[in-house]
């Protein structure tokens, strides 16, 4: 979203009627397009600089001034402490990093993998086709939570050390490993669509090879349909990522995250203290909500059919 | 437009060797009902400078016999038989890869819909020299300049502004333009137009035409023009080859096909092209047509594949097929009665001939 925002200076040049540049221009006709590029830009500054939201450690937490209530802007603890007596705030604002990098990994590499084999498969079809259409199916059939459960409890005692990307490690692999299988389905199909249109046969006359035909040619014109899927899969990829965390299994304390953060809140939303639980939880739906504002402003924005 | 030595070639078969000299060629696409024979027993040969129309209906395998010389059959198709020689290289019996590296250096090919053979994601000057680059290694820059002098030599006016733009920004007459540009890019020999004008109004039409002979006179190159309107043929071509049901029924040179074709079907083709000479003198006439419907690949006739459609058809010709043969020097035509149809005159049946 932030590099949509810095690519395109709107109106800058004359000739700026590319696809991208159109796109560029239906979203900005958008308010709620902008409000929730705005959220996410917020929440991306949040992750790469957290210390300008707070001052705060999340791993100071004096247990006697556990479960105070939200003070405002202004206290020690704007948004009060949890349980253990840790700053709220301060807990959010170093969880974005997890959930945030969590997601881009995920979604980056699920595609990569999608699109590649989408693009083989629909381009060559015959047994690749078979190979990775069955493949497709197999990891279709399997419940993602259930098989995030058994993976995942599996290898809970393992140590990864304590890293950013150590502590999204597992969660990632599971949520690559069920998560490519869009991606490919969309490719493929575009890819059997655009393959055999004039231009593709016009770039073969030249002697194109097929590497070059299916990367120029037929890739930037099936790769549509995917663009607009990729907020929302963002969006489901941190939802994701909070229920296993909420389960048990996903980021592991004392890593910090929004789904740990929700998990132990639920624990008290009854027990005086809700604001443990309302406040990661506001962050989490404002974020999927933005990102699925965005998906569907982009899948307008580059899909022809509903333009006209 | 100026046919170059036209009039003055009554040899088509020139002693010179050719450019492009297809030979024997036979396409089959294998389908639910079976194997099915598109391209049977097609032969031609195109020399450098000189212009080749294959004429015939849709079906008649003219577009698959040069998708053929190109490598482009679909996967369901397959060359049975014959050669396509390119300066002495068979190009059918070359690998992929090798065939591939033929494609666009030596022989190129203009589509028939621009707008579908231009891709629309990619700007013009990208796509006419996205080969240059990926073969020759040209640098950004030099590609930018050799886009500019590409769009000049097939007259697009403001070439250096208009490299920058997407094809959906340019008229059906300039993309068709730019496709033949591209198809120029690394100058190939020989340049197969597969239709490059029927997506076209008349006026853009004459103008592509002009363009296209143009640059074919100037380089030297050898064209193949496939179309079905004769219209077309008449002011550009050079030889004719007259193409029904997967083969050559006639090819000659272009000016004594005109005045005197040598088979029934060229003639009744001839015929069938609107007139305006009758309208002012009062006999209004009905436009005369072929009879029937072209055939079904699948269920084609039994002896000469014309014969139910036919004006002059014989017993004879239900059951024999006609070799193309010469009823006289440079031409050639494959009816039994060629020497009848070439003098105009009604076949004599049960004749002596060959």
């Amino acid at each position: 979203m932030s590099d949509a925002a810095a690519s395109a200076p709107p109106a800058a040049r004359t000739a700026a009627s590319s696809p991208v540049a159109e796109a560029w221009r239906t979203l900005r006709r958008r308010p709620d397009t902008v409000i929730a590029a705005v959220v996410l830009l917020f929440f991306a500054v949040m992750a790469a600089f957290p210390r300008l939201f707070t001052s705060t450690s999340p791993r100071t937490c004096p247990i006697r001034e556990a479960r105070t209530a939200p003070q405002g802007w202004g206290g020690d603890h704007p948004l009060g402490t949890d349980a253990l007596g840790c700053d709220v705030l301060a807990t959010l604002v170093h969880g974005v990093r997890p959930s945030l990098l969590l997601a881009v990994v995920v979604v980056g590499i699920s595609l990569l993998i999608g699109v590649t084999l989408g693009l083989l498969a629909g381009y060559y079809l015959g047994w690749v086709d078979y190979l990775v259409s069955r493949a497709v199916e197999v990891f279709l059939v399997v419940p993602l939570l259930l098989a995030a459960l058994l993976v995942l409890s599996l290898f809970k005692g393992v140590d990864l050390g304590a890293g950013t990307f150590n502590v999204i490690l597992l969660p990632a692999v599971v949520l690559i490993l069920f998560g490519w299988m869009p991606y490919a389905r969309y490719v493929r199909a575009s890819t059997l669509e655009a393959k055999n249109l004039d231009y593709v046969t016009a770039a073969r006359s030249l002697g194109a090879s097929d590497v070059r035909i299916m990367t120029r040619h037929v890739l930037p014109n099936a790769i549509g349909t995917v663009t607009a899927l990729l907020p929302t899969s963002v969006a489901g990829v941190i939802s994701a990522e909070a229920v296993l965390s909420f389960l048990g299994i996903g980021v592991r304390p004392p890593a910090t995250s929004w789904g740990i953060q929700i998990e132990q809140g639920s624990q008290w939303v009854l027990g005086g203290a809700p604001h443990i639980l309302l406040a990661p939880l506001a962050c989490l739906v404002a974020t999927v909500l933005a990102l699925v504002v965005l998906g569907d402003a982009l899948r307008d924005a580059l899909d022809p059919r509903l333009a006209a | 437009m100026s046919a170059p030595s036209q009039a003055a070639a009554p040899q088509p078969v020139a002693e010179e060797t050719p450019l492009l000299e297809v030979t024997d060629l036979a396409v089959e696409f294998r389908t639910a009902e079976g194997t099915v024979r598109a391209v049977d027993g097609l032969s031609y040969r195109v020399e450098a400078g000189r212009t080749l129309a294959i004429v015939g209906e849709s079906g008649s395998g003219k577009s698959v016999s040069s998708l053929a010389v190109m490598g482009l059959l679909p996967p369901t198709a397959r060359v049975t038989r014959g050669s396509a020689r390119l300066a002495g290289t068979d190009l059918l019996a070359l690998r992929p890869r090798q065939h591939r590296a033929y494609c666009g250096e030596r022989v190129a090919m203009v589509f028939q819909d621009a707008l579908a053979a231009l891709n629309p994601v990619h700007t013009v000057g990208y796509q006419l020299t996205e080969a240059l680059r990926a073969r020759r290694g040209l640098s950004r820059a030099d590609a930018r300049a050799r886009a500019i002098e590409l769009l000049d030599l097939v007259k697009v006016p403001n070439a250096r502004a208009r490299v920058k733009e997407y094809p959906h920004q340019f008229s059906g007459g300039m993309r068709q333009r730019v496709m033949i540009a591209s198809a120029l890019a690394m100058d190939p020999e020989v340049l197969i137009a597969d239709e490059p004008t029927t997506a076209l109004d008349v006026t853009v039409q004459a103008q592509v035409l002009q363009l296209l002979a143009e640059i074919q006179a100037e380089r030297r190159m050898g064209l193949v023009l496939i179309t079905h309107d004769l219209g077309v043929v008449a002011g550009v071509a050079d030889d004719v080859t007259v193409m029904y049901a997967g083969r050559a029924v006639e090819q000659a040179p272009v000016g004594p096909l005109y005045a005197a074709p040598a088979h029934p079907y060229t003639r009744a083709l001839l015929r069938s092209i609107p007139s305006t000479a009758g309208a002012d003198r009062g006999t209004r006439r009905r436009l005369p047509v072929i009879p029937g419907r072209p055939p079904s690949p699948a269920a084609r006739p039994s002896g000469c594949p014309f014969h139910p459609r036919c004006d002059v058809a014989q017993d004879l010709c239900r059951t024999e097929v006609p070799p193309l043969t010469g009823p006289a020097p440079a031409r050639l035509s494959a009816c039994h009665f060629a020497a009848d149809v070439l003098a105009n005159r009604p076949p004599e049946t049960g004749g002596t001939h060959e």
